[in-house]
């Protein structure tokens, strides 16, 4: 790498940045989140202060409020609004496991599935009805009802019973809701499907890329997971059609899970998702919660290599989408959206502070309540230092919990050391539970943190692509940012 | 810098008694960020503080028992980049503490909502000090639940490395010699209470320290190292809070 001389920094031209040096360019950002990549001779002058009022590079710093004296504050506060606008309200994502048996078993299981046979991991009914009586107590007026397991398909009536439930106790609380279910879609049938479509359920599920890969990390007994899987993405794809949904919105999202074996099969994993007709890839690394401790070892790899195939797997998405093919990358979008589009999409892992309890909470199938799901998961492997009470604790007690604080404190970057100085921290955020886990406190030291070199990896790939230029990538990741909702899948209630 | 190459008038291995110990400039890392790091420690270490001079002296020995040099030197090294984040962390709390609580109150108001009218008249403001309402300054892991220890934990039997040898009645007890610069007298007496059930203790102080004579029938050393970890949480609660509860 080579440095930029700076003769003389100047005290006064400047207001408070960060900068990096990205892809033969200096990268700086400031805390509303505006960003400007410079030349060398460019970031010399400006550390210097010697651009002329006027000139072009004074009026680009000036614009994104980097120079003292011509901020404009209007423009700041209302940039931060937008930004913090998620602050104002209580969990928007309420995740219900109603089950832990899941017939599926799966080398990184995230969840701590049960056996088929451990009925007593079932939801009962009273269960659900005091969750779904405690999830309509949020503050926020948009509520995404999550089910999950397990395998929510093996206790599919709990899972009726909540929406019916809800949908009935909404017309009174009059909140907007959304369900979602994920699911490995093996137990689907023509019935369950039905009723799903019927009741507005959006389904996800998850595949690990090609058929052998997934077969491999995913054991159904007798049956192949994969085959099982794409079936019912097709079918119902093809449900949503019949109805007259676009499909380019409405599509069965898939989630995979990044192993060591997952690595070298970039292209092959973004063909298997194209193929299907999936419009997103979510490129998430493999997790220390869940089985995936136990088999760590097997599963697990250096996140320098997880990185150099999170870019191969990119470049390969845009220049599909460079041929007319429509498939972004999840974090990409994430991170983008907040970069070129200045909102939060309130992406609750990662966002500052994250939402553990105050963005999301998770409902175990015994009524005990977490702080998220990931602190369910660690719940599982005998570690409850996320549990913030139960269906009966009352909701401004679960909201002022201990935990729900520190944990707010905890994923603040401006609380953080390196965070504090990190260019990126306008897009960023930590996770304290990946951090307990890890290193033993929820702070964390993002310097060894496996999660913040995945972050830092990803944001120096996207400014680097922005900061070639070529016109074309920069309009796709535009594209990225402008995701449209899925307004078919809300349902409101008038009071 | 790696555990390895942690200079030797800094770091002691003890590996017969599976201890380590770290010598630490005390005008460098501020009190706090010792305390803080210690705390991190506590669930997977037996932590025990002293003073020699200028310095500070943290010993660790490990709770599940490594005892080779290479463990403990990791051991010491984790803590030391652990103590460099507190010390980091303790400054910037205090430099974006504006932001920090504006920040975190608004996201708590902005989840909990407005109280119910029964809520505030239940409300007890006599309960809570406002010096720091949000526990801005307050470490969550000292105040809460650390990783339940393992059985394996709980018998482990090795011998306190901070105790001076004692005797009484011909037998040798375990005399705990707590800093009184560095452990609070009120914290130890509450972890005595705590501990009655589990041994039998003799107190005296001398011109540094707090001495508490140890006797037990069973896991004697176990139960002073719990003790000695569970007094030095508690002084750390009440640096924090301004007392013991
Ligand atoms: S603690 Fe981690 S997993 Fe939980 S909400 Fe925060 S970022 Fe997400
Ligand atoms: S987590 Fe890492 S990349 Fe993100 S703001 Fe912190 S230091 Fe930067």
């Amino acid at each position: 790498m080579k440095l930029v001389q700076i003769g003389r920094p100047s005290a006064t031209f400047a207001l408070p940045f960060k900068h990096r040096a990205v892809g033969g360019k200096v990268l700086i950002t400031n805390t509303e989140g505006n960003f400007l990549l410079l030349t060398d001779d460019e970031f010399k002058a400006f550390a210097e202060g010697t651009p002329a009022k006027g000139s072009e590079l004074y009026t680009r710093l000036a614009e994104r409020n980097f120079v003292r004296g011509a901020e404009n504050q209007e423009q700041m506060v209302a940039r931060l609004r937008a930004r913090k606008g998620f602050l104002s309200y209580g969990p928007n994502l309420h995740i219900v496991v109603v089950t832990l048996r899941c017939n599926e078993t799966c080398v990184y299981c995230h969840a701590s599935r049960a056996n088929m046979d451990a009925v007593h991991t079932d939801m009962t009914k009273e269960t659900a009805e005091r969750t779904v009586d405690k999830i309509l107590e949020t503050t926020n007026p948009n509520v995404t009802l999550e089910f999950q397991g397990g395998e929510p398909l093996v206790a599919f009536p709990i899972v009726q019973h909540i929406l019916e439930y809800a949908l009935e106790k909404n017309k009174k609380v009059g909140k907007q809701l959304e369900f979602t279910m994920v699911s490995n879609l093996s137990l689907m049938d023509e019935d369950k499907l039905r009723y799903l479509v019927e009741n507005k359920v959006q389904i996800c599920t998850s595949i690990d890329g090609p058929a052998h890969l997934h077969d491999k990390q995913r054991k159904l007994p007798k049956l192949s997971a994969h085959q099982a899987a794409t079936h019912w993405i097709r079918r119902i794809n093809e449900e949503y059609a019949r109805i007259g949904l676009d499909p380019n919105l409405y599509h069965v999202e898939a989630l995979l899970t990044t192993t060591r074996e997952t690595l070298p099969l970039w292209k092959d994993v973004v063909d298997t998702y194209v193929g299907l007709g999936c419009k997103a890839l979510f490129l998430r690394p493999v997790d220390p919660f869940g089985f995936a401790d136990r088999s760590g070892p097997k599963v697990e790899y250096p996140r320098r290599e997880y990185l150099e195939f999170y870019r191969s797997a990119v470049d390969y998405m845009l220049e599909l989408n460079k041929q007319g093919v429509q498939i972004l990358e999840r974090f990409a979008a994430i991170f983008l959206t907040k970069i070129l589009g200045g909102e939060d999409p309130n992406f609750l892992d990662i966002r500052n502070p994250c939402g553990a309890g105050i963005g999301q909470v998770a409902y175990n199938y015994d009524g005990s309540l977490f702080t998220c799901d990931e602190g369910r998961m660690l719940h599982e492997m005998g570690d409850s230092t996320f549990l913030i009470g139960d269906v009966d604790t009352s909701y401004r007690d679960l909201m002022g919990h201990e935990t729900v604080r520190a944990l707010a404190l905890a994923s603040n970057l401006e609380a953080q050391p390196d965070c504090v100085n990190c260019t990126y921290q306008p897009y960023c955020g930590v996770c304290p539970v990946h951090n307990h886990k890890t290193q033993g406190t929820l702070f964390g030291r993002m310097r060894e943190s496996t999660l913040c070199a995945v972050h830092k990896g990803i944001q120096d790939y996207l400014f680097e692509k922005i900061g070639a230029g070529d016109p074309e990538i920069v309009s796709i990741l535009q594209k990225w940012t402008t995701v449209r909702d899925r307004t078919h899948f809300l349902q409101s209630c008038a009071l | 810098m790696t555990a390895a190459t942690l200079p030797q008038d800094l770091v002691e291995t003890d590996v017969a008694d599976g201890t380590v110990r770290l010598r630490v400039d005390a005008q460098l890392y501020p009190l706090e960020a010792v305390y803080a790091a210690a705390y991190v420690f506590i669930d997977r270490c037996y932590v025990f503080l002293d003073r020699e001079g200028e310095r500070l002296r943290v010993s660790l020995s490990p709770k599940d028992g490594a005892l080779d040099e290479a463990a403990l030197r990791d051991v010491v090294g984790e803590f030391t980049n652990e103590l460099l984040s507190c010390a980091w962390r303790n400054q910037i709390a205090r430099d974006n503490r504006a932001t920090l609580e504006a920040v975190t109150a608004q996201a708590l108001a902005g989840a909990r909502g407005a109280p119910t009218l029964a809520e505030l008249e239940a409300f007890d403001f006599s309960e809570e000090t406002f010096d720091d309402p949000l526990g801005i300054a307050m470490s969550w892991e000292e105040k809460y639940k650390k990783r339940e220890r393992s059985e394996a934990e709980r018998s482990d039997q090795r011998r306190p490395p901070w105790a001076g040898a004692g005797e009484r009645g011909g037998r040798a007890v375990i005399e705990l010699r707590f800093h009184r610069g560095l452990y609070d007298g009120n914290a130890i007496d509450a972890a005595l209470k705590v501990f009655a059930e589990h041994a039998r203790f003799e107190q005296r102080v001398d011109d540094e320290h707090f001495v508490v004579a140890v006797s037990a029938d069973e896991d004697e050393r176990v139960v002073a190292r719990e003790l000695a970890n569970y007094a030095l949480g508690l002084t750390i609660r009440s640096a924090k809070t301004g007392g013991v509860a």
